[in-house]
């Protein structure tokens, strides 16, 4: 009888808990004195290790590590080749003909030729991937025709302006086509690629173990150097623990981190061993998008007024110490395109809040003082997962909670398991939805605001359900023309026309922030296109 | 069953003692008062503390205004990670909230939690042991099967299990812990229900010729019961730890509930610049769970020392 011989039990159970939080869980299990072993550890779990599946950032991120791309890009958004040595654009902007590299392997000794580039795209179009991202990128895909071994002619339904660009991100890296043909389960765990490291154990929940490539001859042009990397082993450890993760770095069990914890930077920018790495991210700002497919976000008065009724930068001040950029448009200032004018469209107005409200005809109240309207209590719910998320952000949203609690709103955080919230997600059963997309063009307004990205196969973008005919004809009209001007000015309308809307309460710039233990590597830089960590420089700091 | 459990109460029937059914209510009333009385008077120092401490829990939880003034709801950006001062005396937490309110305020949903989950577990597990206690091989043999297989889990997992089944939030939690809890007490109740079957009294019951269903409510059930109350104290602690772990993994209360576990969640990552935002829910966890359990294990030894 477990209570009879133990009664101390519970009481050493609530200690366990108290001395979890101390950051005690160590979890590294690798040697950190070798110089040929780099050891990064990422904040966020990853589902499946092929990024076409599904495409959340973490995927992303190592494969950044262990995949090339068909073009690559530079720090100025310019396309550059890589695997793809040349290609050619047709008149009407639908056909792209490839001539693609024939000296390279993927590691599992295929050759890459162009009917990989067919595979390839094919796999990432495939319904049964389940592509959110570099699906929904395709889009516009139509079919690739193989017309030699190094020769791939791909055809568009419409002119993609993005599609080079889009094509450079990791999301859309080239796998090996013998690999792919795997059942995708078996993909998800051991993906083939050409780059410079090759995945050679993955433990879920845990760490990745690469090895380098030693016939890697097809380093990218912004990469600074060629042949093999430097370092030999690659340990990605998934420690999900902010504290812990950063303790794990300050212990010198790691070499390098991500997602930095803004509560401890501090600490590392005055620690001569670490040196921080931050770049913030073009895309669609970290957000929460309002879903007007149903009450009471159907309303623009409740959407606009919800987002006077919230004090966003103060939150950022206080749980991010500053160190993220405010966002206030559908832009991240370092987007192509970005215009400044729609920053401050939404700053916190109670008065304004109170009127759009009573306007709405959310006059009453009840006795808790949230606002109601025909005896119904104006009520939105925000599926959150904490896992998915900084410390900060969960902090920053509770504070959005509290703020707009003042207002008469009810904001219902419910924190659930990633899966759950997928399903809400992906079937509008929410008033509020965190996000943010990455990309590398302002072509991220038609993904995350069009119509036709109100369905996926796999992560809906158009999470604020938004559906506008004017809106759908400028982005796509933006794609058919090289013209800057043009682009241009289409694009300062379309962020006018979501502004206008109220579809999101823009929170802050997606940033990168590694930490690096520069008393043993130097040069971990960052893969232009989405500014993720690139390994394949990174050398060993000699310690005499 | 596989495993021998020691009983809560080793009852060897008294003659013509308390045994309820036997007596007229008086008799066992006057010898429960001696025996309160003479229990007090032998009572270490240790449980003593303890009883005060969770004399100020429940009054925490049951008047939390009479120890705070302060809203443990509102934020204040601009006043966050204030160390513990006059004016907040467990400092404030990142959003600037007074982090004694909120333990104040999370008293009560904790130790009703607490209560809740131990009472749905005795619930269950009671109609499991005492099922199975009384019936014949075949149906108890089913129940021992049952109660082994869910012995294989964890009483966490199986808590964990619940919330994936039924979501997250603070009814499910206090389910989730019940259920998780109730093959423990399952096992408890069936053996002193076999022990309480076997004893004289019931013989002399049957003898009697009393009823099979008499015998069962007015005989068996009351003795197989009463241990329960100690039970369920010891108990108590242990599910409050579970519904704090719970809500530590944000399966339990909703931010921006005041529940220790959620708070001690919240503070982690802030426990180098503040550790007073995770170390005071933890304090108070540990405190709850201590002083249950020592109030508890004291009232079992003076349960058995009583018999």
């Amino acid at each position: 009888m477990t209570l009879r011989q133990a009664p101390w039990a519970p009481t050493a159970l609530a200690a366990v808990v108290v001395l979890a939080l101390t950051g005690c869980g160590g979890a590294a299990s690798a040697q950190p004195d070798e110089a040929d072993t780099f050891v990064f550890a990422t904040g966020k779990d990853i589902s499946c290790l092929d990024p076409h599946v599904n495409g959340d950032m973490p995927q992303a991120s190592l494969a950044a590590n262990y995949l090339d791309s068909l073009v690559s890009q530079d720090k100025d958004g310019k396309i550059h080749p890589w695997l793809a040595e040349a290609w050619e654009v047709s008149e009407d902007g639908l056909t792209y003909t490839f001539t693609v590299r024939d000296d390279v392997y993927f590691t599992d000794g295929t050759k890459f030729t162009a009917e990989a580039v067919k595979a390839n795209l094919d796999h990432m179009v495939d319904p049964d991937t389940q592509s959110g991202t570099a699906g929904g990128y395709l889009k516009p895909y139509e079919s690739t025709e193989v017309i030699n071994e190094t020769t791939a002619r791909v055809t568009l339904n419409r002119p993609y302006a993005a599609f080079l660009e889009v094509l450079a991100q990791p999301f859309l890296g080239i796998e090996s086509p013998t690999a792919l043909k795997r059942p995708q389960a078996e993909n998800c765990i051991s993906p083939v690629g050409t780059g410079p490291y090759k995945i050679v154990d993955y433990i879920p929940q845990s760490k990745v173990s690469l090895v380098r490539n030693e016939d890697y001859n097809s380093a990218p042009p912004f990469a600074q150097h060629e042949g093999p990397a430097h370092i030999k082993n690659l340990e990605w450890l998934i420690v999900p623990e902010d504290s812990t993760r950063y303790g794990l770095l300050r212990a010198g069990q790691v070499d390098a981190l991500d997602l930095m914890p803004s509560v401890h930077f501090a600490e590392a920018e005055a620690d001569k061993k670490v040196q921080l790495v931050l770049q913030d991210r073009p895309g669609n700002p970290t957000n929460l998008m309002l879903n007007t497919t149903r009450a009471p976000f159907d309303d623009i008065k409740v959407r606009k007024a919800f987002l006077h009724s919230v004090y966003v930068e103060a939150g950022i001040n206080s749980v991010y110490f500053g160190t993220v950029t405010k966002a206030g448009g559908p832009l991240a200032s370092t987007t192509g395109f970005y215009s400044p004018d729609f920053e401050n469209a939404y700053l916190p107005d109670p008065a304004e809040a109170d009127r759009l409200l009573d306007e709405a005809g959310w006059t009453g109240r009840d006795e808790q003082g949230y606002r109601t309207k025909d005896g119904k209590r104006l009520t939105v719910v925000l599926p959150y997962t904490p896992a998915a998320w900084p410390t900060a952000h969960a902090a920053l949203v509770t504070q959005i909670q509290a703020s707009a609690k003042q207002r008469g709103f009810d904001v219902r955080i419910e924190n659930q398991d990633f899966a759950s919230s997928s399903e809400k997600y992906n079937n509008f059963d929410y008033d509020l939805r965190a996000g943010y997309w990455n990309t590398n063009t302002a072509d991220v307004l038609r993904i995350v605001f069009s119509t036709e990205y109100m369905k996926s196969a796999g992560f809906v973008p158009n999470g604020s359900g938004f559906s506008n005919k004017e809106f759908d004809r400028i982005v796509n009209e933006a794609l058919a023309t090289d013209d800057p001007d043009i682009r241009a000015g289409l694009y300062y309308r379309a962020q006018q026309i979501v502004s206008e809307n109220a579809l999101q309460l823009p929170l802050y710039n997606q940033t990168s922030q590694l930490a690096l233990r520069q008393d043993r590597f130097a040069n971990l830089t960052l893969e232009p296109s989405l500014s993720l960590p690139y390994i394949y420089d990174v050398t060993a700091v000699n310690a005499s | 069953m596989s495993v021998a459990l020691e009983p809560t109460t080793t009852r060897t029937p008294l003659p013509g003692g308390d045994q309820p059914g036997t007596q007229p209510d008086g008799g066992r009333r006057r010898t429960r008062i001696t025996s309160t009385l003479r229990g007090l008077r032998g009572t270490p120092i240790g449980v003593w503390i303890a009883a005060a401490v969770l004399a100020f829990l429940v009054l925490a939880a049951v008047v939390p205004s009479l120890l705070t003034v302060k809203d443990p709801y509102i934020i204040d950006p601009a006043g966050a990670f204030t160390a513990p001062n006059a004016e907040h005396l467990f400092g404030t937490d990142q959003n600037g909230r007074d982090v004694f309110s909120r333990v104040i305020a999370g008293t009560g949903q904790s130790l009703l939690l607490g209560l809740a989950a131990t009472a749905i577990g005795l619930v269950l597990g009671g109609l499991l042991g005492i099922t199975a206690g009384v019936s014949g091989k075949w149906l108890d043999s089913a129940i021992c099967r049952f109660v082994e297989i869910l012995f294989a889990f964890p009483g966490l997992l199986l808590a964990l299990i619940v919330i994936a089944v039924s979501g997250t939030g603070v009814v499910t939690a206090a389910i989730a812990v019940g259920v998780g809890t109730a093959p423990g007490y399952a096992r408890m109740l069936r053996t002193q229900t076999l022990q309480v079957i076997a004893a004289p009294y019931v013989e002399t019951a049957r003898s009697l010729g009393r009823s099979r269903r008499h015998i069962l409510w007015h005989t068996i059930v009351p003795n197989v019961i009463r241990p329960l109350f100690v039970l369920a104290t010891l108990g108590v602690g242990q599910a409050i730890v579970w519904a704090s772990s719970l809500s530590f993994l944000g399966l339990g209360a909703q931010p921006p509930a005041a529940e220790w576990g959620a708070m001690l969640a919240d503070g982690r990552n802030y426990i180098q610049i503040a550790w007073w935002i995770a170390a005071f829910p933890g304090i108070f966890i540990t405190l709850a769970a201590l002083t249950t359990t020592v109030v508890g294990r004291h009232l079992q030894q003076r349960l058995e020392a009583e018999v």
